[in-house]
Order: structure tokens, then C-alpha cells, then sequence
């Protein structure tokens, strides 16, 4: 069986955004369209309290930036691509391409959750990195995060 | 003889940067040519659990950790190099690197 991490339903490709805000904001909207998450804002404020922790910009273009929240109704993943590269405070200083924006429920059953540390941690893959690069649809995007359970 | 390593990875929330920071350290050490084993806590508890064997057998311990390591009791007397968990995200072979050196000096 193949499990889809990606939800076509909640990618956005070649957004165009000039800040890391502008890019939290459409993708916050979308998990609200989607009842995802029920508090737009609460959601927001928790992703920009984890960023000022420390960035989410893990290097190469990707950011990986997430909310915990009692407002998050479900484990999600939301991806960007921006058509400028925007500027993240990045461990490597290189500016962002590409977001997963994860949503975090205060609970959760671990099957969602390990889904996500799962794709946290295939970005750190150089195959990942550069299949990524190359993505021109949200086809594309999936295949790459598809995970193979028996 | 190939050198050997443990390590724990930990962030606030659990899900995204201590998994990242195993891989970054695996990656890492494979790099180096380095045995490692990481054990990972995060929001869905425990991955990888380091028993008393691997902590015996390892020259030195990193925490990748930005919360209280649990269990710490295990590393009791063992050489300790602490980091953020970005650090091995960032470059891992030097947080590799810096490991082995702390052995190296003892």
C-alpha cells in the first residue's frame, strides 16, 4: 500500500509572496478552508512563537516551519514553492523556495505524527533536495513524499 | 578500528528537527566513517532506545537536544558533547567531528 504524505489539496506551487508572513498567511488560510485548523490566527501566532525559538530554515531553499496548537484539528502538512526565493534567517543563510508548514495537533494518534517526522527527516536526504528542485507540478511533489508500508 | 558514537536528538515539539537531526547525523557519520546510533525523543516517544552496550562501546555521547534529555542517568560518567538540534542539521560532520575530538583529548 502507498501512503500519500502530500495532499494535492494542500500545496501551493510558485506562490507570489515576499515574505515568510506573507507565505504562513496563504498557507494558514488553506488549512482553515479546510477546517484543518479552526483559529487561523491562534495557528499563526504558534507558528511565529516556534520560529522565534529558533529559525525552521534548515538549509538548501527548505523551511520547515510548524504550530502546535489546541486549534489544530488534525496532523498536516501544507507545501509552498514561491516564485522568488524569500528571505528565511536560514541555518545555511540562503534564502527559501520551499515550505512544508505542519500543523500539530495538542493531540494526535502517533501514525500522523511519525508521517510527519517521517518527511521531516527525508528532507534531509540529498536525493529529496534534488528531486525537489526539479518539481514543476504537484505530481511531481507527491511522488517524492510517497511512503511504502506493507 | 572505526570509531563509535551515540547520540540524541530532541526539540520543543517533537516532530520535525529531532527526526531531521538523526538523519543529519547519520548522514554525517557515514560521511566521516563513523559508527553511530541516535536515538530519537520525540512527540511520539522513544525511537531507537540506546541500551547499556551501546553506551558502553561509544566513545563519546552527543545530545542534539534543545529539551532535557530523558533519562540522562544512562550517560553518567561518559563524555558529553552538547548542541543545539539545528547544529547537526547545519553541518553535521563537524558536530561529528567535534565528538571524536572530545574523545580524542581524554
Amino acid at each position: 500500500m502507498t501512503i500519500k504524505i502530500v495532499d494535492p489539496l494542500l500545496v501551493r506551487l510558485n506562490l507570489n509572496v515576499s515574505s515568510r508572513e506573507e507565505v504562513i498567511e496563504e498557507l494558514a488560510a488553506l488549512y482553515y478552508e479546510k477546517g484543518i485548523v479552526t483559529n487561523k490566527q491562534k495557528y499563526i501566532a504558534a507558528v511565529n512563537q516556534r520560529e522565534s525559538d529558533g529559525t525552521t530554515g534548515i538549509g538548501d531553499g527548505i523551511a520547515i516551519p510548524h504550530g502546535k496548537s489546541s486549534v489544530v484539528s488534525k496532523a498536516a502538512v501544507a507545501v509552498a514553492s514561491t516564485a522568488n526565493p524569500i528571505d528565511w534567517n536560514a541555518l545555511d543563510d540562503k534564502p527559501v523556495k520551499y515550505i512544508f508548514l505542519l500543523a500539530v495537533p495538542e493531540k494526535s494518534d502517533n501514525t500522523h505524527l511519525e508521517l510527519l517526522s517521517e518527511l521531516a527527516g527525508t528532507l534531509m536526504d540529498d536525493d529529496v533536495r534534488e528531486k525537489l528542485k526539479k518539481v514543476t507540478n504537484v505530481l511531481d511533489l507527491e511522488k517524492i513524499f510517497e511512503s511504502e508500508v506493507k | 578500528m572505526t570509531r563509535k558514537l551515540i547520540a540524541i536528538t530532541a526539540c520543543a515539539t517533537g516532530v520535525a528537527h529531532t527526526y531531521m537531526a538523526e538523519k543529519a547525523l547519520i548522514k554525517g557519520a557515514k560521511k566521516e566513517g563513523v559508527l553511530i546510533k541516535v536515538e530519537t525523543q520525540g512527540a511520539t516517544g522513544i525511537g531507537h532506545r540506546l541500551t547499556t552496550r551501546d553506551v558502553e562501546i561509544a566513545e563519546a555521547v552527543i545530545f542534539a537536544t534543545d529539551t532535557k534529555v530523558r533519562d540522562s542517568e544512562r550517560f553518567k560518567g561518559q563524555l558529553i558533547l552538547q548542541v543545539n538540534v539545528s547544529a547537526p542539521i547545519k553541518d553535521a560532520q563537524k558536530v561529528i567531528e567535534d565528538a571524536l575530538k572530545l574523545a580524542d583529548k581524554k
